[in-house]
């Protein structure tokens, strides 16, 4: 038995432990599985799925920035029909609660996959990717609060499970964003997804990525991922889920102590395939060390510290 | 195994520390790193593949991925090029140093049973996944190897070919003659072709080498194999950073669906 207690609850779901897999980092389960126990995660959070097939975009697809990557991977997914028939029964074999990630050109097509895989039983939730800085129609429903709104309206009316928003990093005002999903009935918030950027390639003289623009992700954006779900936590009351830049336990209790309720690992299953249960046992120990009994105590808890930190000293 | 169907998972990978049993330079740019402390059970197979994790540190951050040349008595030897600064900290290791390793990664090279006649187009360090193939070729079989290096200082992991009782005849060629044929191994492969009849060829090497290589394969309709050296990410199937484009426009994983693929199903023009 765990002498420390992890479990939160995100809307209807009650997760044995806040971790998770960022959408895209963990494809569908498969990859992982001779590696880490998928039953020690806290849920799975699936790669995007589109109502087609996507090919994606043309590679270079990824690049390695300093503490940062830079990926144009373009959504490539295998379709509802392709998730259902191929992905489905493995996640089947499973017990943490899954929730898919959805993307679509339009609204139309954000509908099309909710209320495809609404009855399917094993999928317990659905993110909505209001962001993809490297897909170019996904972001006006992102950016605007009466876009935010909108979705959040549309998908609510046609599916009673769980309604995660990942919203957009790159807006002014994303206490404004939140509150306007929450408003709508949105059962939780995810933040961040990548920021947009670029490189180029000063002796080729043009950009690396095949697609030109990417989406940035990794250590760099940690600091970016911290303030914008610090500002949702002052804005909504519903759970928020943390990610960007996660790579270790510490990392993880500073989104917890932000506001985050659960967190998701992205990057850091690329480097080290084991990140997810690392991060868990590294919290788990956190806690421990710090004579904390249950992890929901820490939630904002950095909101309502007093005073100023401890200056740094310099040995 | 070759890349016929898409692979749901690496299923023999495992990460572990490895530790540098020693550093080999053999030019200015290039050395074999020997690793020991491999896992019960550790069998990578000719074309399969490390990702190591160069320092712990955030940068380089991602894994880097190298062919395992050879893999004898619990020693993996990989022979390196230095190329930025993630081969430049594996150069300057020492022994006893631990290196986070995930593997053995990959598909591989068809065994080259007895009666095949194979053809090995290989060039730099492209040669690694060549010479692991040659190690645990059949004694009946009959192998030309085509290998091009800068210098006859990279000349290296071919000793013992040369025992005449051997089925593996090298063709060496140099850019400054140095050794062997000054000019493109690919001519000697092409010459050779036009000579010989093979069963099957196989590649790895500078993208520009294996294209042409591909191009006589082609010609002469042999069952050819290459080992695409695509950048990665996470080496596991999971990130899609790796892929490489087939003739009917599909984006297929390296990694997990290669490195080590058909070679006329790739598109081997690059704009
Ligand atoms: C399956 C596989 C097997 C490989 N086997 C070997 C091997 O046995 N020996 C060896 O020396 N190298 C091998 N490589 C290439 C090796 O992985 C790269 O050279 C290495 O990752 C470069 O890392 P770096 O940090 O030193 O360079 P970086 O700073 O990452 O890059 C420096 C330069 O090298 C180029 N580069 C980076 N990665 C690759 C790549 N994968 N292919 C071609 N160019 C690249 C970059 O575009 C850049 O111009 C293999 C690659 C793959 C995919
Ligand atoms: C290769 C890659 C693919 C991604 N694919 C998706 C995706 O399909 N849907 C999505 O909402 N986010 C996607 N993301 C964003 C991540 O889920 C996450 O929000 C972002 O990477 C920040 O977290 P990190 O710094 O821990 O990686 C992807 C990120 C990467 C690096
Ligand atoms: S490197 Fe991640 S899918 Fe191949």
């Amino acid at each position: 038995m765990n002498r420390v207690d992890l479990s939160v609850s995100i809307g209807n779901l009650h997760l044995s432990n806040p971790i998770m897999p960022a959408s895209g980092t963990f494809g569908y389960g498969q990859e992982y599985a001779g590696l880490i126990d998928l039953n020690d995660l806290g849920a799975i959070v699936s790669k995007a799925v589109s109502p087609l097939p996507r090919p994606g975009n043309h590679p270079p697809r990824m690049v390695e920035l300093k503490g940062a990557l830079l990926n144009s991977i373009g959504l490539q997914n295998p379709g509802i029909d392709g998730f259902i028939e191929k992905k489905v029964p493995f996640l089947q074999e499973f017990s943490p609660p899954v929730v898919v990630n959805v993307v679509g050109n339009d609204l139309q097509e954000y509908l099309q996959v909710v209320e495809a895989l609404d009855p399917v039983q094993r999928v317990n939730g659905f993110e909505i990717n209001l962001s993809c800085p490297n897909v170019q129609k996904g972001l006006e429903f992102g950016t605007t609060v009466e876009g935010v709104a909108h979705i959040t309206r549309e998908l609510r009316a046609v599916t009673q499970k769980d309604l995660w928003m990942k919203l957009t990093p790159t807006v002014p005002n994303p206490g404004e964003l939140g509150k306007a999903a929450e408003g709508e009935g949105a059962d939780a918030l995810v933040a961040i997804n990548t920021i947009g950027g670029m490189t180029i390639d000063a002796e080729a003289r043009r950009p690396v990525l095949g697609a030109k623009f990417g989406g940035v992700s990794g250590p760099a954006i940690k600091a970016v991922a911290l303030k914008y779900v610090w500002l949702l936590y002052e804005a909504v009351s519903i759970p928020i889920v943390g990610v960007g830049g996660i790579f270790n336990g510490t990392d993880a209790i500073e989104f917890v102590l932000a506001g985050a309720t659960a967190i998701q690992v992205g990057t850091a299953n690329f480097v080290n395939p084991t990140a997810m249960p690392d991060v868990l046992h590294e919290i788990e120990a956190w806690l421990e060390q710090h004579g904390e009994s249950n992890l929901r105590d820490l939630i904002g808890q950095a909101h309502r510290t007093q005073g100023v930190a401890t200056p740094i000293q310099n040995h | 195994m070759i890349a016929t169907e898409h692979r749901y998972c690496q299923e023999n990978a495992r990460v572990f520390k490895t530790r540098v049993e020693s550093v080999e330079t053999l030019t200015e740019d290039l050395f074999i790193l020997n690793l020991v402390g491999f896992p019960e059970g550790f069998d990578p197979k000719p074309g399969m593949f490390l990702h190591l994790k160069v320092s712990p540190d955030e940068h380089p951050l991602l894994r880097r991925p190298f062919s395992i040349q050879s893999f004898r008595q619990g020693v993996a030897a990989i022979l390196i090029r230095v190329v930025g600064s993630g081969s430049r900290i594996l150069h300057h290791l020492q022994p006893g140093d631990e290196v986070d390793t995930l593997g053995p990664l990959g598909t591989t090279f068809p065994r080259i049973e007895k009666g095949d006649s194979v053809l090995m187009v290989g060039g730099g360090v492209g040669v690694a996944p060549l010479v692991a193939c040659c190690h645990d070729a059949s004694q009946e079989a009959q192998v030309d190897f085509c290998f091009g290096v800068r210098s006859r200082a990279e000349v290296q992991g071919i000793e013992g070919f040369s025992d005449s009782k051997n089925p593996i005849q090298v063709h060496l060629s140099s850019d400054d003659g140095s050794v062997g044929y000054q000019g493109f191994c690919t001519d000697i492969a092409s010459r050779l072709l036009e000579e010989k009849t093979y069963t099957k060829v196989f590649t790895c090497g500078p993208w520009i080498m294996m294209a042409k290589a591909a191009r006589l394969a082609q010609k002469k309709n042999i069952p050819f194999f290459a080992s695409l050296e695509v950048q990665m990410g996470c080496g596991l199937g999971a990130c899609l950073a790796c892929v490489y484009e087939t003739p009917e426009g599909d984006f297929i994983r390296s990694c997990i669906d290669g490195p080590v693929v058909d070679g006329h199903q790739v598109v081997w023009e690059r704009t």
